[in-house]
C-alpha cells in the first residue's frame, strides 16, 4: 500500500535561510502523527512546505503524496488532491463570504474527483450538518472569511473547513493554541470524528495538551530543523515532563 | 541689540520663555545688505574659493533669479525682501584659527551657556562638535582623533580648501542648485556648515554634531552640510539650533545633503529650537526654510532622519530620501511641536527608485495655542521599484481649541509589486486622562509629560540617549502653560 | 529684515477663453435663470481655467482639463438633466417664474460660492437647468432615476434638488456620454432637517465627464452616496459636502475599476462646520492595464466643530505594471475634541490571502477574482438602491474581465 505522505531527506528554507535540515517522515492511511517541538524548530515551515507556500523553497529531498512528487505542484492543486492545512494564524479575508468561499473550495475538490458540483441549496444542508458537529453558530456562514473572528472561532472555522473538504491528509498547525478547555474538546471531537481508515492527520503542536484528546499513533520531536526522536504516544508525555532539553540536549 | 543675562533666561524657564534668547556682543565683520553677482564674487573671494565653487554659486544665483517663492505650503507670512538681508557675517578676527584659545572668548561662553562646551578640557566626551556662529564655523572638536580613523569632520569652508575634489564631486549632487527657491538661494550664498567624510568600512567612533547659532539681527543663515558615507560605513550625526530673540524675523535657509554608498548608513538627528517669536504677539522668530535630502546611492544602504522640531516661527522642511540603490532603506521619524503663533509645514519625501526599497515614516505633530502644524509627505514608487514598501504613521495631538493640525500625505504608485500604507489619527490630552493620573497621585505636569512622552516614544527611541532626554524636557517645558 | 510691503505676491490673471464668454452671452436672458447664471459666471471668472499650480488638480492632467473646459458648448435640445415620473417630485424648470424664491436664492448662493471651476461653468453655461423639490415629510420609497443626456462635443448641465425637513428619497443618477463627447455637470442637493437621501451615481461608460456633486446637510440629515466608475477618456468627480447642522451624518463610498487607458479621478471635500457630525469616506479602486486612478480626499473640521467623528479610507488595488494609482487623504483639523482618522493604501493583492484561498483548492484566477470582488464589495454593498447597485457591480466586474 502506498503511504499517504512520504517525505525523504527534505531540506527547505525561507529567503535563502535553511530551516528544515533533512527531514524524513512516512504516514500511512489511518494514522495520526504528532510533531512536537520548541518554538523555532521548523514545525510551521514543514506544514507550509507540504502545503506549497510560494515563499518557501525546497533545496533538496522530496515529498510524495500518494506516491506523487509534489515539488512543482502549485498549492491549489495540492489542496484539490486532498492536502489540507489548518493554519496556525488563519488570515482574515473581509468581503469574501464564508459559506460562498467554502462552497467554491468544496466544488473545486469535487470537480477534481470527477464528481458533479453541489448546488447552493444542497451545500447549505451539508454545511449545516458539519456546523452542528462543531457546535458552531449559524451566523458564521454569513460573515467574511475569519473576519473579526476570535482566535478560538478562527480555529473552529479551520476544522469546519476540514470537515467539509474531507482531505486525505490534514495538517493541523498549532490548532490547539489559543483555545480554552471547552473549545479544545469541541475541536478534538471534530478531528476525531473525521478520522477514517483511508485518511491521515498530522498534528503540529507545542504542548502535549491536544494529544490527551486526539490520540496519536506516532509522535516525533522536531528541533533545529531535524526530527531528533520518534516514538509511540508515550513520547509526548515524556517530553512534557522532561522538557525539550531532554531531547535536544 | 538686546542682551539678557543667563540668570534671566533661567528664571523664566518655568514660564516657557525662550531659554536661548540672549545675544552675544562680538565684533562682527559683515558684507553690506543685499544680493547681486558682485556680492557673490566678493563673498567667494573673501573665502578664497576655487573657481568651480564660484561658478557653482553664480549658476545657482542666476537660476534663483528665475524662480519664485513656493506658495503651496500651509503657512502664512509677509513677503520677504531678499535685498534686505546680510548674506555674510562673521566674527572679526584672524583669518585662520589655529586652536580654540584663539576663538573669541565671548563665543566660547555663548556655546557654554547653550550647553555646548567647546573647550578641549570640558568638551563632551563622546561627541565631536562643529560650532557654527552666524555664517561661520568657529570650532570643531575631536578633529584629530577622528582623523586617526580616517574620518574627516570639519567646516565646509575648510573642506573646500583641503578636500576640493570631494566637494566638487558631491556638492549639489543630491540637491541640485535649481531644486527649489531656497536651495537655489543657499547654493548661491552659503557661507559655512559642516562636512563629513567616512572612509570605507569604518564605523565612526563617536557621534558627530553641529551646533548652529544665529546671532546677528539682520543676517540670514545659509549653511550647507554635506555628509558622504562610503561603502560599508556608518555615522550618526546630530544637529542643534538656537537663536537670540529679536522682534524681526531671521531667515534660515540651509541645505543638507547626505550620500550613502553600498551597505553604508547615515543616521541624522536634529533637535531644532530656534526662537519661535513672541508667544503672545507672534512677533519675531526664525523662518526655517530648509532643504534636507539623502541619496541612498548604493545597494543595501540606509538613511534615517530623526527630527524634534520645537522652535522657529515658520518651519518649511521635508528631510527626504531618494532610494536609488536596490534594497536601500529610508526612514523619517519626526516630532513637531508648535505653540504660540508658530506655523510648521514639515514632513518627508520618500522616492523609491530601486528594487525592494523600503521606507518608514513616523510623524507626531503636537499643536497648541494658536499654532498650525501640518504634516506633508510624499511617497512615490517609481516604475522600476518592484517590491518597494512604505509604511507611514502620522499622528496629531491637539492641545486647546484654537490650534490646527493638518495631514497631507501624497501617495503616488507606478508599480504593481509595491505596497504603500498610510495611517493617521488625531487625539487630545483629555481631562479624563489627566484626572486618571491625578487620582493615582501623579501631579498634572508629570501626567502631561508622561502622555506626551508616550505619544512621541517611537521617535524619541531613535535619538541618542542624551538627546532623547533633552527632547523630552523641551516638549514638556513648551507645553506646560498650554495644558490645563 | 522682513519688509511687509516690498513685493506683492504674484497674482495670476484668470484665464477666460473668448469662446466661453460668447457662449455665456448667447444664452437668452430670463429673470430667474439669469441670476443664477450670472452668479456662477462671476465665480468662474474669479478663478478662470485651472492653472498648473492648483493643488486640487495635482493628480489630473491640467492640459486635458484645460482642453475640455475650453471646448465651445453646443446647444442640443434634449440635453441636460431630465426626470421621468416627475409627479413624485415637484419639478421647476429654472426658466419658470413659479420656482419658489427661496430655492432660487439658495442655489444662487451655491453658485456664487462655487470654487470648482468646472461646476461654476456648468451652472453658468447650461441653457436649461432644473430645480426639484421633495416636500416636507414626504417619502419616496422606490428609487427615483435622474438621467443626464449629453449629445455633442460639449454639454453643460446643472440641477438642484431640495429635500425638505423629514423627507426621504432614494435617487439614482446616471449620464449618457458617447466617445468623443464631453459632459460638464453640476448637481446640488439640499437636505433639510432630518431629511435622508440615498444617492447612487455611476459615471458614463465612455467619453469625458466632469461632474460636481454638492451637498448641504442640516441638523440630523443623513446622506448615503455610492459612486461607481469604470473611468473614461477623462472622468473627474468632485464631491463637496457641507455639514451645516449638528447630528448630521454622511457616508460616501466609491467603487471603481479603471482599465485600458481610462482615467478616473475623484476629488472629495467634507467639511464639518458644526459639532457632533459623523462623516465616512471609503473609496476603492482597482487599476488594470494602463488605467490611471486618483483619489484626493479632504476632511475639514472647522473651529468649534467639537466631537466630530470623521473617518476616511482610500484604497487602491494594483493589478498591472503599467497602471498608476495616486492618493491624497488630507485632514485639516481646527478643533481639539475630535475623532479623525484616515488611511490610504496602494498595493498588490495580499499574498497570504491568496495562499489561503489556494490552499483550499481555488486556482489562481478564481482566487484573484474572488479577492477582487471582495475588495470592491465593501464599497458597493452599503447602498440601499439594490437594483442600481447590482447593475453597477456587473459593470465593474465586466470591466475586470475586459482587461487581461
Amino acid at each position: 500500500m502506498t503511504a499517504i505522505l512520504d517525505i525523504n531527506e527534505l531540506k527547505a528554507g525561507l529567503n535563502g535561510v535553511e530551516i528544515l535540515k533533512g527531514i524524513s517522515l512516512c504516514i500511512q492511511p489511518g494514522e495520526v502523527h504528532a510533531i512536537m517541538g520548541p518554538n523555532g524548530s521548523g514545525k510551521s515551515t514543514l506544514s507550509k512546505v507540504v502545503a506549497g507556500h510560494p515563499d518557501y523553497t525546497v533545496a533538496s529531498g522530496e515529498i510524495l503524496f500518494h506516491g506523487e512528487i509534489l515539488t512543482d505542484i502549485p498549492p491549489d492543486a495540492r489542496a484539490r488532491k486532498g492536502i489540507f492545512l489548518g493554519f496556525q494564524y488563519p488570515v482574515e479575508i473581509p468581503g469574501v463570504n464564508n459559506s460562498e468561499f467554502l462552497r467554491m473550495a468544496y466544488n473545486a475538490r469535487r470537480k477534481e474527483k470527477g464528481l458533479e458540483e453541489l448546488d447552493p441549496f444542497d451545500f447549505q444542508e451539508l454545511l449545516a450538518d458539519k456546523m452542528k458537529l462543531l457546535d458552531m453558530d449559524a451566523r458564521f456562514k454569513d460573515r467574511g472569511v475569519n473576519e473579526g473572528f476570535s482566535g478560538g472561532e478562527k480555529k473552529r472555522n479551520e476544522i469546519l473547513q476540514m470537515a467539509v473538504l474531507e482531505p486525505s491528509l490534514a495538517i493541523l498547525d498549532e490548532t490547539d493554541s489559543g483555545l480554552d478547555v471547552d473549545a479544545l474538546k469541541i475541536v478534538s471531537k471534530g478531528i476525531n470524528a473525521l478520522r477514517k481508515p483511508d485518511n491521515a492527520v498530522l498534528l503540529i503542536t507545542h504542548y502535549q495538551r491536544l494529544l490527551d484528546y486526539v490520540q496519536p499513533d506516532y509522535v516525533h520531536v522536531l528541533a533545529h530543523g531535524k526530527i531528533l526522536k520518534s516514538g509511540k504516544k508515550d513520547l509526548a508525555r515524556e517530553v512534557e515532563t522532561r522538557g525539550y532539553d531532554w531531547v535536544t540536549g | 541689540m538686546e542682551t539678557s543675562a543667563n540668570t534671566l533666561a533661567d528664571s523664566k524657564l518655568a514660564g516657557r520663555e525662550y531659554q536661548y534668547g540672549f545675544t552675544t556682543d562680538v565684533e562682527m565683520e559683515a558684507l553690506k545688505k543685499g544680493l547681486n553677482e558682485d556680492v557673490i564674487r566678493n563673498l567667494s573671494a573673501k573665502k578664497n574659493e576655487p573657481a568651480f565653487l564660484l561658478e557653482f554659486r553664480l549658476k545657482a544665483y542666476r537660476k534663483w533669479l528665475t524662480m519664485t517663492e513656493p506658495l503651496w505650503a500651509h503657512v502664512n507670512y509677509p513677503p520677504i525682501d531678499y535685498q534686505d538681508i546680510v548674506y555674510f557675517a562673521k566674527p572679526k578676527q584672524k583669518p585662520q584659527i589655529a586652536g580654540l584659545d584663539e576663538v573669541d572668548p565671548e563665543i566660547l561662553r555663548t556655546f557654554e551657556k547653550l550647553g555646548i562646551p567647546l573647550d578641549e578640557q570640558k568638551k563632551l566626551a563622546n561627541v565631536a562638535v562643529d560650532a557654527v556662529f552666524d555664517s561661520v564655523s568657529v570650532a570643531t572638536t575631536h578633529k584629530k582623533k577622528l582623523l586617526e580613523h580616517g574620518v574627516i569632520f570639519c567646516s565646509i569652508s575648510e573642506a573646500v580648501q583641503e578636500y576640493p575634489e570631494l566637494i566638487e564631486q558631491y556638492l549639489g549632487s543630491v540637491v541640485p542648485i535649481g531644486d527649489n527657491f531656497y536651495a537655489a538661494l543657499n547654493s548661491a550664498v552659503f557661507t559655512d556648515g559642516s562636512f563629513v567624510f567616512i572612509p570605507p568600512n569604518t564605523r565612526c567612533p563617536m557621534e558627530l554634531s553641529t551646533y548652529f547659532r544665529i546671532n546677528t539681527e539682520e543676517s540670514g543663515q545659509f549653511e550647507r552640510t554635506l555628509i558622504v558615507c562610503s561603502e560599508g560605513s556608518h555615522v550618526s550625526y546630530l544637529e542643534g539650533c538656537t537663536a537670540p530673540k529679536f522682534d524681526t524675523n531671521q531667515l534660515h535657509a540651509a541645505v543638507v545633503e547626505l550620500v550613502t554608498l553600498d551597505n553604508a548608513e547615515i543616521k541624522y538627528s536634529t533637535v531644532q529650537n530656534w526662537y519661535s517669536g513672541d508667544p503672545v504677539t507672534g512677533k519675531g522668530g526664525i523662518y526655517n526654510f530648509v532643504t534636507k535630502r539623502g541619496l541612498c546611492k548604493g545597494r543595501n544602504s540606509k538613511i534615517s532622519w530623526t527630527q524634534v522640531e520645537t522652535g522657529s516661527a515658520i518651519t518649511w522642511k521635508y528631510p527626504s530620501c531618494v532610494l536609488a540603490g536596490d534594497n536601500s532603506i529610508g526612514e523619517f521619524y519626526s516630532v513637531a511641536l508648535t505653540n504660540g503663533y508658530m506655523q510648521a509645514d514639515t514632513g518627508t519625501k520618500m522616492i523609491h527608485l530601486g528594487k525592494n526599497t523600503r521606507s518608514r515614516i513616523v510623524s507626531k505633530g503636537i499643536s497648541s495655542d494658536k499654532s498650525t502644524n501640518a504634516y506633508r509627505g510624499l511617497v512615490r514608487i517609481g516604475k522600476n521599484a518592484t517590491g518597494a514598501r512604505n509604511f507611514s504613521q502620522c499622528d496629531s495631538m491637539l492641545v486647546g481649541s484654537e490650534c490646527a493640525a493638518h495631514t497631507f500625505p501624497y501617495l503616488e504608485v507606478g508599480n504593481e509589486e509595491a505596497v504603500v500604507e498610510h495611517e493617521a489619527s488625531t487625539s487630545k490630552i483629555s481631562e479624563d486622562q489627566l484626572f486618571y493620573f491625578e487620582s493615582r497621585g501623579i501631579v498634572r505636569e508629570d501626567a502631561v509629560a508622561m502622555i506626551l512622552n508616550g505619544f512621541c516614544k517611537e521617535v524619541f527611541q531613535q535619538l541618542p540617549m542624551e538627546f532623547a532626554v533633552e527632547a523630552q524636557k523641551l516638549l514638556t517645558l513648551k507645553l506646560e502653560n498650554s495644558v490645563g | 529684515m522682513i519688509a511687509t510691503t516690498q513685493f506683492m505676491r504674484r497674482e495670476l490673471t484668470p484665464e477666460i477663453p473668448e469662446g466661453l464668454l460668447s457662449a455665456f452671452e448667447a444664452i437668452p436672458e430670463n429673470p430667474t435663470a439669469s441670476a443664477l447664471r450670472f452668479a456662477a459666471w462671476q465665480a468662474f471668472a474669479n478663478r478662470g481655467i485651472p492653472q498648473t499650480s492648483d493643488e486640487e488638480y495635482s493628480f489630473t492632467s491640467i492640459s486635458e482639463i484645460k482642453n475640455l473646459l475650453s471646448r465651445i458648448p453646443g446647444n442640443h435640445s434634449g440635453n441636460g438633466f431630465a426626470v421621468t415620473n416627475a409627479d413624485r417630485l415637484e419639478q421647476f424648470p429654472l426658466t419658470s417664474s413659479s420656482t419658489p424664491e427661496a430655492m432660487v436664492s439658495a442655489w444662487k448662493k451655491i453658485a456664487s460660492e462655487e470654487k470648482d471651476v468646472a461646476s461654476a461653468l456648468a451652472m453658468a453655461l447650461t441653457p436649461q437647468s432644473i430645480a426639484l423639490r421633495l416636500k416636507a415629510g414626504k417619502k419616496l420609497e422606490t428609487p427615483f432615476p435622474i438621467v443626464c443626456k449629453a449629445k455633442g462635443s460639449r454639454t453643460d448641465a446643472a440641477m438642484y434638488l431640495q429635500l425638505d425637513a423629514g423627507s426621504t428619497a432614494k435617487i439614482s443618477l446616471a449620464s449618457e456620454v458617447v466617445r468623443e463627447d464631453y459632459l460638464n455637470a453640476s448637481a446640488s442637493f439640499y437636505l433639510g432637517e432630518k431629511a435622508e437621501l440615498d444617492l447612487a451615481q455611476i459615471d458614463p461608460i465612455a467619453g469625458s465627464q466632469t461632474l460636481k456633486l454638492h451637498f448641504v446637510l442640516e441638523r440630523g440629515a443623513k446622506l448615503r452616496l455610492l459612486t461607481a466608475s469604470t473611468g473614461g477618456r477623462f472622468q473627474r468627480l468632485a464631491i463637496e459636502v457641507d455639514l451645516m447642522g449638528s447630528d448630521a451624518e454622511v457616508d460616501l463610498r466609491g467603487a471603481a475599476v479603471v482599465g485600458g487607458v481610462n482615467r478616473c479621478h475623484r476629488h472629495v471635500v467634507v467639511r464639518h462646520h458644526v459639532p457632533d457630525c459623523i462623516s465616512r469616506q471609503l473609496f476603492k479602486a482597482v487599476v488594470l492595464g494602463s488605467g490611471r486612478s486618483s483619489v484626493d480626499g479632504t476632511v475639514i473640521v472647522d473651529r468649534g466643530a467639537q466631537r466630530t467623528d470623521a473617518k476616511q479610507l482610500l484604497r487602491h488595488l494594483m493589478l498591472s505594471k503599467e497602471g498608476k494609482a495616486d492618493s491624497k487623504p488630507r485632514l485639516f483639523i481646527h478643533a481639539d475634541d475630535v475623532k479623525c482618522g484616515h488611511g490610504a493604501t496602494v498595493g498588490k493583492m495580499d499574498p497570504e490571502q491568496l495562499f489561503y484561498l489556494r490552499s483550499r483548492g481555488l486556482d489562481p484566477e478564481a482566487a484573484i477574482s474572488l479577492l477582487t470582488h471582495a475588495f470592491l464589495a465593501e464599497a458597493l454593498d452599503a447602498s440601499a438602491l439594490t437594483d442600481f447597485r447590482e447593475a453597477a457591480r456587473l459593470r465593474l466586474l465586466a470591466a475586470l474581465e475586459e482587461t487581461p
